[in-house]
């Protein structure tokens, strides 16, 4: 009997423990956030993982052109491209809106503070969503680097987030579809999980009225990676490597 | 015969429960949040905080190769200009930095904040100035075989929780320097425990090198961190290496008698 017992529970155990593994509470490893596997049923609040934008224009983009203010002007629009073409070649950090754009992965974390957008591509600004605010940094207070102070919070499985107080000059201004951003410039961003969680919705839209005459909207959709990937790091940009700086010189020569 | 199988499940549920719980929350610490490096010796530099950072003893040849400048420059990105620790006159100028605000990242805490992520796969820790941030992967994988792997500034991290301590084993990292007079390469095994003091504001960080090619005995040496207040965000490092004056030498301005 007593033989039996032990077999009993010995069987019994395995059983508790697939149920207790499956129930599982937060896992002997982790604390605060959730895998970033597909399980089912999906958290459709868990962001939590590393995404990608496709590479085109086959997926993942829905960029229409931005209707400009018509305070806009040419000058203003060359100004910004060189203001821009200044900062890639000089490798300015990348950060709201264009760190978004990179068809490099980031990775996505949610504490119970913020949620955390950090690029693997080392040219770019990680991003921080604050969630345990509901009011912006006091402007006076506020030293502005290149994204701006964004917060979030939850509507249903919707994450949005606002983003103001840009700095003027700091990083690319240029905005997908048309303007660019200024220190009066507002974006809000809605982040979501479709299909089932393997995709991340984001539609951002501007205001801004000396940029832009209506709202300017538009989507991109990024791709969950597996579980296990590895972050690839990219090569540091460097603003003074000559054979670099040949590439911002002028028209390409087809001659050496 | 069914009522054994059920006080089993009962017996076994509650054995897995408590050694589950038992198993979780102790080995579990809370690190997560904003900290800053503390000088905690008086060092009154960088430059002298690292040089208190312990005393690597290095191997004959390994020490050799130091001298010889062979395993690279220090830890230093190729054209910084390290601080030579040293006072300088009135009107001498010397140069602390090369105009490129593009940094490569690094292991340990420096000058700037930090910020410690945990969840369930990874631990992040993100520097709040530019550079490779870093990721402990949690979730049971190896190190990749180094012959496939480029080194970084912040090498390829798994970690695992124990005894109340973060541990986290890194490996891969671009041949250079480290503090207190130690050296590294690829193969170097960098071991760390972070360990939380009982009431949270404080965090030690014990730092442990070793390669039978570098080390005559393991070198370790540990940095604390101060936690910062629940509302503090993160600064955003600005730096234009297209201004000139990111080039600029320092000058000491004449000191009052």
């Amino acid at each position: 009997m007593c033989q039996q017992l032990r077999r009993t529970i010995r069987t019994a155990g395995v059983v508790a423990c697939a149920v207790a593994l499956s129930v599982g509470a937060p896992s002997a490893q982790g604390r605060g956030g959730r895998g970033n596997a597909p399980a089912a049923p999906v958290d459709a609040k868990d962001f939590s993982g590393y995404w990608e934008l496709p590479p085109d224009g086959h997926d993942g983009r829905n960029i229409p052109a931005a209707t400009l203010a018509p305070t806009v002007t040419r000058q203003k629009l060359a100004a910004v491209d060189a203001h821009d073409a200044k900062g890639y070649r000089w490798c300015y950090n990348l950060g709201v809106p264009n760190v978004m754009l990179l068809t490099r992965p980031f990775d996505i974390r949610i504490s119970a503070g913020f949620m955390a957008i950090i690029p693997e591509y080392t040219a770019a600004q990680n991003r921080w969503i604050y969630l345990n605010r509901d009011k912006h940094i006091p402007a006076e207070e506020y030293e502005a680097g290149v994204n701006g102070d964004s917060i979030g919070h939850w509507e249903g499985n919707t994450l949005v987030a606002e983003t103001t107080l840009f700095h003027p000059e700091n990083g690319i201004l240029g905005i997908p579809g048309g303007g660019f951003r200024t220190p009066e410039s507002k974006l809000v961003e809605r982040f979501r999980l479709l299909n089932n969680g393997q995709v991340l919705q984001v539609i951002s839209t501007w205001t801004d009225a000396k940029v832009f005459r209506t709202p300017h909207t538009y989507e991109l959709r990024y791709t969950r990676l597996p579980r296990g990937y590895e972050s690839r790091p990219s090569a540091v940009c460097d603003p003074y490597n000559d054979e670099r700086a040949q590439l911002f010189a002028g028209p390409p020569k087809s001659t050496p | 015969m069914r009522h054994s199988f059920l006080i089993a499940i009962v017996i076994a549920c509650v054995a897995i429960a408590d050694d589950h719980l038992r198993a979780q929350q102790p080995s579990v610490p809370d690190i997560e949040g904003t900290w800053v490096r503390l000088d905690t010796v008086g060092a009154g530099s960088f430059g002298a905080v690292n040089a208190l950072t312990g005393n690597a003893v290095l191997t004959p040849e390994a020490a050799a190769a130091a001298a010889a400048g062979r395993q690279g420059g220090g830890g230093l990105r190729l054209g910084l200009v390290a601080d030579d620790d040293k006072p300088h006159a009135a009107g001498q100028p010397y140069v602390v930095t090369d105009g490129n605000c593009m940094l490569p990242g690094g292991l340990e805490p420096n000058s700037s904040a930090f910020h410690i992520i945990q969840s369930k796969d990874e631990v992040l820790i993100v520097r709040e100035n530019p550079g490779l941030h870093r990721t402990i992967y949690m979730d049971g994988r190896t190190h990749p075989d180094l012959s496939r792997w480029r080194p970084t500034a912040v090498g390829h991290s798994v970690g695992h929780y124990e005894d109340g301590a973060l541990v986290i084993d890194t490996v891969g990292l671009t041949p250079g320097g480290v503090a207190g007079g130690g050296r590294r390469t690829a193969e170097t095994r960098l071991t760390e425990r972070y360990v939380p003091s009982p009431d949270g504001k404080r965090l030690t960080m014990t730092y442990t090198w070793s390669d039978p090619k570098i080390y005559q005995k393991a070198h370790t040496y540990q940095i604390t961190a101060e936690r910062q207040p629940a509302g503090s965000w993160p600064f955003e490092d600005w730096c234009d290496s297209g201004d000139p004056t990111q080039r600029t030498s320092v000058i000491p301005p004449k000191q009052l008698p």
